[in-house]
């Protein structure tokens, strides 16, 4: 058993196919890059969460064992900035969901008409739109000075709506920013779901006289489970990136009411120099991400342990 | 002959109407913004009807504006360029494993992707003024390429795998071997899925902003963070921030015309 695994470890090479072994060296250069710069950044992140380093005190890098991490327990902070990403990733989703679906819906249905390309062009825009761009023309939108919306409410007889700047506003707000970004992203993930389905269970469907709810229900969703269950996660790792059109809109105030975890780390680390805590709290984060992510992925590919 | 109309289209039309003036919308926006007199710009009731200006881009052309432009386009193309190089290679490879499938390598290359960028600046940061880079762009072009280099091996792949295998064999059999078939046979014939997934690599980049923000100094900032700036203590210049974000957006604007038909490839990372 001995011998046996020393020349697999030894050997991994020699047990590829002379075919293979080119291809090997095809994807050294790439998985190498990958490697180096994920678990860098990973140990040197364990590192710095073990020390009270601040980047604005000299020496300050001393070793204080797991007191980052006691910290971050009792920290009503940053469980608050938890709290709000969870918040703002499960509100987002699930509006993005419905408006997106429903929109891809009715693209579908109307497939064939002269200004289905041209309609399907103007609804994804706002992917395209840099994040920082996204950020200040809706702080623009909100301006309490000369924004639409508060043009518009001040229609409806609302005047003074604070919105990004207002308690009771302000996480709407930033959910509506969002939802104007991804609403996007669903309708095209869907539409390419909707477009790819086959034929044959809408005519039995329909030989068996199924109606358009039933025909949806049972047919079209059951279809989509997979297109679905990828969108989902797809959107959950863009929404655990979101922090460029919070810095521009709101910057996670008024107080800490929109301080996503993303701000929250931003502003320990970058503002309050206090890189030893933020680097506990980035790796709390990376935890809670990895099991989030694994558990869908382990959804997505069943037999293949990720 | 009379074709059978469909009364729920009118619904579909109607809420199709809502949704593309809901996106669209905000962009309108901050185009006509950028086009109004300072005066028109700041007045409530917003002004629907204007004389058009040239001056909010004239000012930006004027300040500064080229050298953040170029500083983007100069770190996009390379990052671009650098993420392909790496990638369609690994791609190819992937695609043509022979044997059990490397699907666990595959799912595991695409942790950077997953990663906020907020959550490994700590290090990241550390190590870059640690070497005294941050006034160069080497630090933001590699972190570029590590967030897309994923991406990118996951779309080729998908581009290569829709290419027969037999064009490989055949190939062979005329004396190519692996490197010469990859460089003469798959790669020209999987050049609109490169420029495909180039374009798509190229919007990224340009558009990042977290990692800019971070590793770029005053001399060479790109765009996004140019535009950010635009928002001082003293209050914000609308004219100039959105004459910036016209030209901020108006390349992915002609690109979604042309990616269109790719980008479910780009956005779903290649994931079936």
């Amino acid at each position: 058993m001995g011998d046996h695994l020393k020349v697999r470890l030894l050997n991994p090479l020699k047990r590829l196919s002379q075919r293979n072994k080119v291809l090997f060296w095809m994807l050294v250069p790439c998985l190498a890059f990958i490697f180096i710069l994920t678990i860098y950044p990973t140990v040197y992140l364990l590192f710095v969460s073990l020390t009270s380093y601040n980047t604005m005190e000299k020496g300050s890098m001393k070793f204080i064992g797991l007191a980052n991490f006691g910290t971050f327990l009792t920290d009503a902070n940053a469980w608050h900035a938890f709290w709000i990403s969870m918040k703002h990733v499960v509100v987002t989703l699930s509006l993005e969901l419905v408006l997106g679906t429903l929109t891809a819906i009715a693209a579908y249905k109307l497939l064939n008409k002269w200004y289905s390309r041209w309609l399907r062009t103007i609804v994804l825009l706002p992917l395209m739109v840099p994040s920082v761009v996204t950020g200040i023309t809706w702080a623009q939108l909100f301006s309490p000075t000369n924004g639409f919306f508060s043009y518009l409410a001040s229609k409806f007889g609302l005047y003074s709506v604070g919105f990004l700047g207002d308690a009771s506003t302000a996480f709407s707000s930033l959910v509506a920013i969002d939802v104007w970004q991804w609403t996007p992203f669903i309708f095209l993930m869907i539409l390419a779901g909707l477009e790819a389905l086959p034929a044959e269970p809408y005519e039995a469907a329909s030989i068996d006289g199924a109606g358009r709810t039933r025909t949806f229900w049972s047919i079209t969703i059951p279809l989509l489970k997979r297109n679905f269950l990828i969108t989902i996660i797809l959107k959950i790792i863009f929404s655990f990136k979101v922090w460029a059109e919070i810095y521009m809109t709101t910057r996670g105030g008024p107080g800490n009411l929109t301080e996503t975890l993303n701000v929250h780390i931003f502003n320990v680390a970058f503002v309050n120099n206090n890189f030893g805590y933020a680097g506990a709290l980035s790796f709390v984060y990376l935890i809670i991400l990895n099991v989030i992510l694994l558990a869908f992925f382990k959804a997505l590919f069943p037999k293949n342990a990720v | 002959m009379t074709t059978k109309r469909d009364p729920w289209n009118i619904l579909y039309f109607l809420f199709l109407v809502l949704m593309l003036a809901f996106c669209a919308l905000p962009i309108y926006w901050i185009y006509t913004i950028s086009i109004k007199h300072p005066v028109d710009a700041l007045s409530m009731p917003p002004s629907f009807i204007f004389t058009p200006t040239l001056d909010n881009f004239r000012t930006i052309f004027e300040e500064d504006f080229f050298s953040p432009f170029f500083n983007s386009l100069k770190t996009s193309l390379l990052a671009t360029f650098g993420t392909i190089l790496l990638g369609a290679p690994a791609a190819y490879a992937f695609s043509r494993w022979e044997g059990r499938p490397l699907k666990n390598t595959q799912l595991w290359i695409l942790s950077p992707q997953m990663i906020p960028p907020i959550v490994v600046m700590v290090p990241f940061f550390l190590f870059w003024t640690t070497l005294h880079l941050t006034g160069t762009h080497i630090p933001l072009i590699v972190m570029l390429i590590l967030a897309n280099l994923p991406l990118c091996v996951w779309i080729v792949k998908g581009f290569f795998d829709d290419i027969p295998i037999d064009f490989d064999e055949s190939g062979m059999l005329d004396g190519l071997n692996r490197v010469t078939v990859f460089f003469r046979i798959a790669l020209p014939l999987n050049l609109s899925g490169l420029v495909a997934a180039g374009g798509f690599i190229f919007i990224q980049c340009w558009n990042e902003f977290t990692f800019s923000f971070l590793l770029t100094e005053e001399g060479n900032k790109t765009l996004p963070v140019q535009i950010a700036q635009f928002i001082t203590p003293t209050g914000t210049l609308w004219g100039q921030i959105t004459a910036a974000s016209v030209m901020a957006t108006l390349p992915q604007i002609i690109l979604l015309i042309f990616l269109q038909k790719y980008l479910v490839r780009g956005f779903s990372m290649g994931l079936k």
